[in-house]
């Protein structure tokens, strides 16, 4: 995938591949511009008109959804999959309430409800989702709502029909502490009860850590390591993953100058050609720019794109 | 070590519009009662969640914002009586780094004018080649080179503008930095980056930092002493080691407790706060935090505890802690 500038296409993501298990928690971790929330918008078929797919498929139960036409999409998103995005003061209408903007899911896939059944079943979801007194909340405006209670409102917004996915990108970056704690304990309950999966982007390594089962780490627009949270966080593989393990200051105290990164991370416009982190990385080789590294394994379910530290052959 | 910043009985209240038939004007409590001495060379960590009234703190001490009573006093002299050449010197004295490098720098000056504005403005420097080459030495000074001077904010990455905030703060040698979330919006791999520039500077300038963040893992890596702070008032003030380690007041122990930790070894059971920050228009009697306390006894409701020295160094404003206990 890449983004169209006047005559030229800049590449953004390159062959990007990795696969959300049933029932389990994927988190996709990357820095800014990595690709991630991308990634997200192209699965919902939600990408912004500059940007252009270049190749590849998405499959959903098997069906590439990039084959899927608008109409189809139509019928998938909300219903099989479902989005809850960062900003949740943004992505609410502030002049319909939230009642009505969480009733037209209902609406749209489950056009049989009356308007009667589905007003219960949305003041039933806000309860769920843990709104205090949902009867009121549900006649008022996204204005009237702490950040918190939005983004539960968002959250019962996406999970109104029970979806498969659902795709959460950075969903509690805007939260405080103590709020984020209340969401994600939520996230968790949800899915237990859903038995559906999620696929979790941020970049907060901790949020990973005691939320998903597996983790993709991206790094300007491919994936540079996958594994489960064990593989990432006990042994990771990838320099980069190393690194940015190893910049995060922690609770537990450090002792000396907390290690960093040289560098800054790379925009569309100045990818290098072979592996993207090499100007970066501390154990960078002479070949390492020449060609771009596969994902190879180096421990069953544990993959790095890597010359140095993956098990491929070197060029 | 001496206190060079002295702040007694601080407190800011914001108006809010009245109604045509509202009798009397309605405020937000942002901060009510701060009592504060940052210690030279120290740097002071300042947690909260929103409307903890920290950033108001900042913007308070740099006086951007008039306190509503309360005195503020610098090496011993009260900052509200000082007028003309005297306030002008305090206010270069303590400047600001704040969160979003991106808002923060006008996008139509070259950074090296953006440098050298207050510079001249302070008649820091003498004349337009001086200023020059006083701008190159302070980008040097924050990791960037001499020649970026010429270049204008939407050529750097964020790390990069968030070290020509931090140059802008340090072109009129403060002794006092107040860094408000400066690496809040950074990614991993630079916010390591930038605490660790901060820890040079320091060393190498002899700052005093008041660093607000409402991340705790940053504000152990950097702080001496730790301040909580949760609607406008100190609930716990702390050296950095006893505040982890103690961990007095039930807010404390549940904003710890809510931090996700970047391990996959088992952790404590956690304490997840019921309900959200009250408002602080209406504040909730006695102690603030008992609405959404865990600890919450019948005196929590009624009367308000005061912050108080439990050990040496180490205060807590809560009940449980009352003397004789």
């Amino acid at each position: 995938m890449g983004f169209q500038e006047d005559e030229h296409v800049h590449g953004l993501i390159d062959n990007l591949c990795f696969a959300v298990t049933e029932g389990s928690v994927l988190g996709v971790v990357g820095e800014s511009g990595c690709g991630k929330s991308m990634a997200a918008l192209s699965v919902m078929r939600l990408l912004p008109s500059a940007a252009v797919v270049q190749g590849g498929e998405i499959l959903f139960n098997g069906a590439n959804l990039l084959a899927k036409t608008e109409a189809e999409m139509e019928k998938i998103r909300g219903r099989d999959i479902a989005m809850v995005f960062q900003e949740p003061m943004t992505s609410l209408n502030p002049v319909h309430t939230v009642g009505r903007q969480i009733g037209e899911v209902f609406r749209i896939h489950r056009s049989a409800m009356g308007a009667e059944e589905r007003r219960a079943a949305t003041v039933a979801l806000l309860g769920e989702v843990g709104i205090a007194n949902p009867e009121q909340r549900c006649d008022q405006y996204s204005h009237q709502l702490s950040g918190g209670m939005r983004q539960r409102v968002m959250i019962a917004m996406a999970v109104a029909c029970g979806p498969q996915l659902l795709l959460a990108d950075e969903p509690t970056t805007a939260l405080d502490g103590t709020i984020q704690a209340q969401v994600l304990a939520l996230m968790q309950e949800l899915k237990q009860q859903t038995q559906g999966s999620i696929m979790l982007i941020t970049h907060n390594l901790g949020v990973v850590a005691e939320t998903c089962n597996d983790v993709v780490i991206m790094y300007a627009g491919r994936v540079v390591e996958s594994g489960t949270i064990g593989h990432i966080f006990d042994q990771p593989g990838h320099p980069y993953t190393r690194g940015l393990l190893a910049s995060i200051p922690s609770l537990a105290g450090n002792a000396g100058e907390l290690f960093s990164i040289p560098g800054t991370v790379p925009s569309a416009e100045s990818f290098e050609p072979g592996c993207r982190f090499a100007p970066r990385c501390q154990l960078r080789r002479e070949y390492c720019s020449r060609e771009v590294p596969p994902m190879t394994e180096i421990a069953p379910g544990h993959a790095v794109a890597c010359w140095v530290t993956g098990s491929g052959r070197q060029p | 070590m001496s206190a060079l910043l002295e702040i007694r009985g601080l407190k800011k209240y914001f108006g809010l519009k009245r109604h045509l038939f509202q009798r009397r004007t309605r405020f937000v409590h942002a901060l009510d009662g701060i009592d504060l001495d940052l210690m030279e060379g120290e740097t002071l960590g300042v947690v909260g969640e929103s409307g903890s009234g920290k950033s108001t703190l900042g913007r308070t001490i740099v006086r951007l914002e008039e306190p509503s009573a309360g005195s503020i006093r610098y090496l011993g002299r009260d900052v509200s009586a000082l007028r003309g050449a005297d306030a002008q010197a305090f206010r270069a004295r303590i400047q600001m780094v704040f969160q979003d490098p991106y808002a923060s720098l006008n996008p139509r000056l070259s950074v090296g004018h953006a440098l050298a504005e207050p510079m001249l403005v302070h008649r820091k420097v003498a004349g337009r080649r001086a200023a020059r080459q006083a701008v190159g030495a302070l980008l040097g000074q924050v990791g960037l080179r001499p020649e970026m001077a010429s270049s204008y904010p939407f050529a750097f990455s964020g790390g990069q503008r968030q070290r020509i905030g931090i140059a802008r703060a340090l072109a009129l040698e403060p002794k006092i930095l107040i860094c408000d979330e400066a690496v809040s919006a950074l990614d991993v791999s630079v916010q390591s980056q930038i605490l660790n520039l901060f820890n040079q500077l320091k060393k190498a300038l002899g700052l005093t930092y008041l660093f607000i963040t409402h991340d705790l893992s940053v504000v152990r890596y950097v702080s001496d002493r730790v301040m909580v702070m949760y609607l406008g008032q100190v609930v716990e003030l702390a050296p950095r080691d006893a505040f982890f380690a103690r961990r007095l007041h039930p807010y404390t122990r549940a904003l710890i407790s809510a931090a996700p930790l970047v391990s996959t070894a088992p952790r404590e059971a956690r304490i997840i706060l019921q309900g959200e920050i009250p408002n602080a228009i209406d504040p909730p009697s006695g102690c603030r935090f008992h609405t959404r306390c865990p600890n919450v006894m019948d005196a929590c409701r009624r009367v308000e505890p005061q912050l108080r020295e439990i050990e040496a160094g180490h205060h807590v404003r809560c009940h449980l802690y009352a003397a004789g206990q």
